[in-house]
């Protein structure tokens, strides 16, 4: 318990941690370049879609966990996805926007929704948030599906335009008629995210996310006004969702009410807690596994929803810290052995 | 004909919400016994609906034989649950949510295997209607109405009344004291899943001859149940009770004058707008 | 001048008065006592105060502004910092990063430059890092900078919870219990702390303790609660000299002096 030992080398930990702050954006520069380097070696196009499909669901994962981790037990991420898409394909297809405006703009106005709803409920223990959020995504589908007129009834809208083609002159175009174009969007947008995601856990707003964690009241009696961050993280979370839900809209050409059901977020919330919600890569690593796993039903939803959940469960029951925590926990394993043959060596007569 | 007709939609909105009110009772009641958020819930509610497939239909058993022993087999099976996979992380309130999620989908999915994606019929006991001061109601659904109510009644009397009750409301209020009356909260534990499990297989095997039977039915069961004790507040049975009547009167009005979906619709969007500004229903007290 | 002003607050529990029409007035500048036997009603009072409590009734003036009913972290806002009875820290941060914590109020970062980290983003975190570091040298802590929170033996968390509402640059301090579980000299150093903290940064102190020898060292004035309900009022030796208090309080904890 009482274990002090003054820290020689102290000056340096909090400044290192900045340093390494200031080289971060350099790693995911890297890892934009590395898995951009991908389709010229995967010439194969059902294994774009593969990928593609994982960068989008990374990012309505990864924001689905920034959420549970401000405390609050979300269980609408399906509502904000499918306004995302909504929005975005109306926009385009209705109001004539280009594809470019549009995206962020539906991010804008789930952004703006998690507010609406945020402020009333985010103060409430989880459970009140949960059937808020499940509801309010079941009624946004039921109005899509009532609302023939502009949202498509229950068959959904059909022949949804991609993306406009961008031209640099003399340079390139890129006019969305290959996969690959669609790969350096979705990995661009799961870049951006990821950054961002990345950056509000490293910043000062990550320090006090853990604070309002750690101790709420605390928090509250030096002045931080929590409602206000929490309802920063679920728009901010939502928004990013919204874009990544606008892309899926306009890379596979056709939503319905379908896709934005609370399945969506039932998988997430598999997703995250397989991969371990502690750290953020935790989460990547469970939608990434389980999205491999789960291409080997591909078409049989029911087998891998079963799958998924069988998985949940035993991760539950017998590694609560998810896939992530399996590394650090075999090499604690193997350490324990270690000393254990140490002793025994020790308490040799020899 | 007018005051008929008000009768007949009343009768028709006891009669829905008497559905809803067995629906949520068993979720309310491990709710504000256990504060677990019972998802699979809908899952055991499912399971009991088929069973009166299986007892009635396949194996031929009477309608009321096949009540008890699908109730008691689903009640055990809630306890096995609760002994091997709640108990050891009881503590760890977000594992719980998860678990419980994790088993209804894990139940339904392997419903679709298991029981094919083919409804399921059960055939009616009881046919023809009932009628009184005009209105009429099909016996199916009167026998609903009344084995939910004899439900609620012996709940009320097994929480007010035993031992066992009073030490599941002690627990509520405070597992250290409750343990201090002379009952262990393992068996109060066991004995919330017993019954709130057995309730829902009650509901379902009640509904399986008017619904139609799908695995899909219990993921629906438990929006609609979570809308009613969330509306009612949760954790509290007559909150459940009140608001199942209302989204009951509301469906019925709503269906006779409406329109069956865009009534639902209405009911999200009036139970949403609702919790939004009184987030603790309409008995419920805030925990934040 | 008078800086913090209860009128006639009550606050009820049920039917219990936890506080009944408490009149109270802190002056700038002073460090002042709230004592009184255990379950009188001081920690009601600091929770009324700051906002954690709406009170049934009366009214609470800070600086000639009504703070009735406002949220506690206005009320921080406005500059009244408190410290809970148990140890209050956030338990797995360093001891830095929780003195970070207690900066927010002054910290004014915007969230686009934190994500896009830009320069003047750094300079303002370095800034940051180096107040906190300061507020640890203040409180002798320097040493366990990166200690995680909860590894800190008891006296030190203590001092650290202090800390951390000094970060927030209160004008008052309301410390309730700082002085619990700590030893004579840990004591002493506290007491020299606290001081040190109203003579140099001119930060009124109200401070709720149990150990009436530091209470009496410590304090200029002090007033006495019962039931809710004040007693006495007056330098320590006046209170002393109190029989009313000796019997409701001194005479029956004795063995705490
Ligand atoms: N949240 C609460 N709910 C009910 N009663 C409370 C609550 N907080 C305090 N009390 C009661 O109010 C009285 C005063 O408590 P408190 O202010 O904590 O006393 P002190 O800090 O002087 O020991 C006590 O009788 C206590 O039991
Ligand atoms: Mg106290």
């Amino acid at each position: 318990m009482t274990r002090v030992r003054p820290d020689p080398d102290r000056q340096g930990k909090f400044l290192g941690e900045m340093k390494a702050q200031q080289k971060s954006r350099l790693y995911f520069l890297g890892l934009f370049v590395l898995l951009g380097l991908v389709p010229l070696v995967l010439r194969s196009e059902y294994y774009l879609h593969v990928l593609i499909a994982m960068f989008y669901h990374v990012i309505y994962a990864t924001t689905y966990r920034f959420i549970l981790r401000t405390g609050q037990f979300h269980f609408g991420a399906h509502a904000f996805v499918g306004i995302g898409a909504y929005a975005s394909v109306l926009l385009v297809m209705r109001a004539g926007w280009s594809f470019w405006l549009a995206m962020p703009a539906a991010g804008l106005i789930a952004a703006f929704f998690a507010v609406l709803i945020g402020y009333p409920t985010l103060r409430l223990k989880g459970i009140y948030f949960a059937i808020i959020t499940w509801g309010f995504g079941d009624t946004l589908r039921f109005i899509y599906m009532r609302f023939k007129e502009p949202f498509g009834g229950p068959l959904g809208i059909f022949a949804i335009p991609g993306p406009n083609p961008i031209t640099i002159p003399g340079l390139i175009t890129i006019d969305f008629s290959q996969k690959t174009h669609f790969y350096f969007l979705a990995l661009a947008l799961m870049i951006v995210t990821l950054y961002i995601l990345h950056r509000m856990e490293q910043s000062r707003f990550g320090l006090i996310f853990g604070a309002i964690r750690e101790g709420d009241r605390l928090a509250r009696a030096v002045g931080i006004n929590i409602m206000n961050y929490k309802v920063l993280a679920f728009a901010v979370c939502s928004g990013l969702g919204a874009m990544a839900g606008s892309f899926y809209a306009h890379y596979t050409y056709y939503i319905s009410p379908l896709d934005f059901s609370v399945l969506l977020t039932i998988y997430l919330a598999i997703y995250t807690v397989v991969g371990g919600q502690e750290r953020y890569a935790g989460v990547i690593v469970g939608t990434v596994v389980l999205m491999l796993a789960g291409e080997v039903f591909a078409g049989y939803s029911h087998y891998q929803l079963l799958m998924y959940s069988g998985f949940l469960i035993v991760i539950l029951l017998f590694l609560p810290g998810g896939l992530i925590s399996l590394p650090g926990l075999l090499t604690r394993v193997g350490s324990r052995a270690e000393e254990k043959e140490g002793e025994k060596f020790r308490n040799d007569p020899a | 004909m007018e005051i008929t007709e008000l009768i007949q939609i009343t009768v028709n909105a006891i009669s829905i919400g008497a559905i809803y009110a067995l629906l949520a009772l068993g979720l309310t009641l491990l709710f504000g016994i256990m504060d677990i958020l019972f998802f699979a819930h809908g899952a055991m509610y499912m399971l009991g609906a088929y069973a009166a497939y299986y007892l009635c239909t396949k194996l031929g058993l009477n309608y009321f034989v096949a009540l008890p022993i699908g109730v008691i087999l689903i009640g055990l099976i809630g306890v096995v649950m609760e002994k091997g996979l709640f108990r050891p992380i009881r503590n760890d309130h977000v594992a719980i949510i998860f678990l419980a999620i994790g088993l209804n989908w894990f139940l339904e999915s392997t419903g679709f295997v298991v029981f094919g994606l083919r409804p399921k019929p059960v055939a009616s006991v009881f046919t023809g209607q009932a009628h009184f001061f005009g209105a009429t109601i099909s016996w199916e659904r009167a026998v609903v109405v009344l084995i939910g109510l004899l439900a609620v009644l012996a709940l009320y009397f097994f929480l007010m009344k035993t031992r066992w009750g009073l030490g599941m409301r002690a627990f509520a209020e405070d597992p250290l004291t409750a343990e201090l009356q002379g009952i262990s909260n393992d068996t109060v534990c066991s004995l919330g899943f017993l019954i709130g499990c057995g309730l829902a297989a009650l509901a379902g095997l009640l509904v399986a001859p008017i619904f139609i039977l799908t695995p899909t039915m219990g993921s629906h069961a438990v929006l609609i149940s979570l809308l009613v004790i969330g509306l009612g507040g949760l954790g509290s049975i007559p909150g459940a009770l009140i608001s199942a009547f209302i989204i009951g009167i509301i469906e019925s009005f709503g269906t006779s004058y409406l329109g069956a979906d865009i009534t639902w619709g209405m009911i999200f969007i009036f139970v949403i707008i609702f919790l939004i500004i009184r987030p603790t229903g309409i008995m419920g007290v805030v925990r934040e | 001048m008078t800086q913090l002003e209860l009128q006639k607050v009550s606050k009820f529990f049920g039917g219990l008065a936890a506080i009944s029409r408490l009149d109270l007035q802190v002056q700038q500048g002073e460090i002042i006592g709230l004592i009184g036997p255990n379950g009188a009603g001081k920690t009601t009072t600091f929770n009324v105060i700051t906002g954690e409590l709406r009170p049934n009734e009366g009214e609470v003036i800070f600086e000639g502004q009504d703070i009735t009913g406002l949220r506690p972290h206005q009320v921080a806002t406005l500059g009244i910092v408190r410290t809970y009875q148990l140890v209050t820290l956030f338990p797995g941060y360093t001891a830095l990063k929780n003195v970070l914590v207690g900066l927010h109020l002054g910290a004014r970062i915007g969230f686009a430059e934190a994500i896009l980290n830009s320069r003047s983003h750094q300079r303002k975190e370095l800034h940051l890092y180096r107040q906190a570091q300061e507020i640890l040298n203040f409180f002798n802590l320097q040493a366990v900078a990166d200690e995680p929170a909860e590894n800190l033996p008891h006296g030190l968390q203590r001092k650290l919870g202090v800390a951390i509402a000094l970060a927030a640059r209160p004008k008052m301090l309301l410390l309730d219990e700082p002085l619990t579980g700590m030893n004579p000299n840990e004591v002493l150093e506290m007491i020299a702390t606290i001081r040190r903290i109203r003579d140099r940064n001119g930060i009124t102190v109200v401070v709720v303790e149990h150990n009436m020898r530091a209470v009496m060292a410590l304090c200029e004035r002090i007033v006495v609660i019962n039931f809710g309900v004040r007693i006495a009022e007056g330098a320590p030796q006046d209170i002393q000299a109190n029989k009313q208090v000796v019997e409701a309080y001194l005479g029956s904890d004795s063995h705490a002096a």
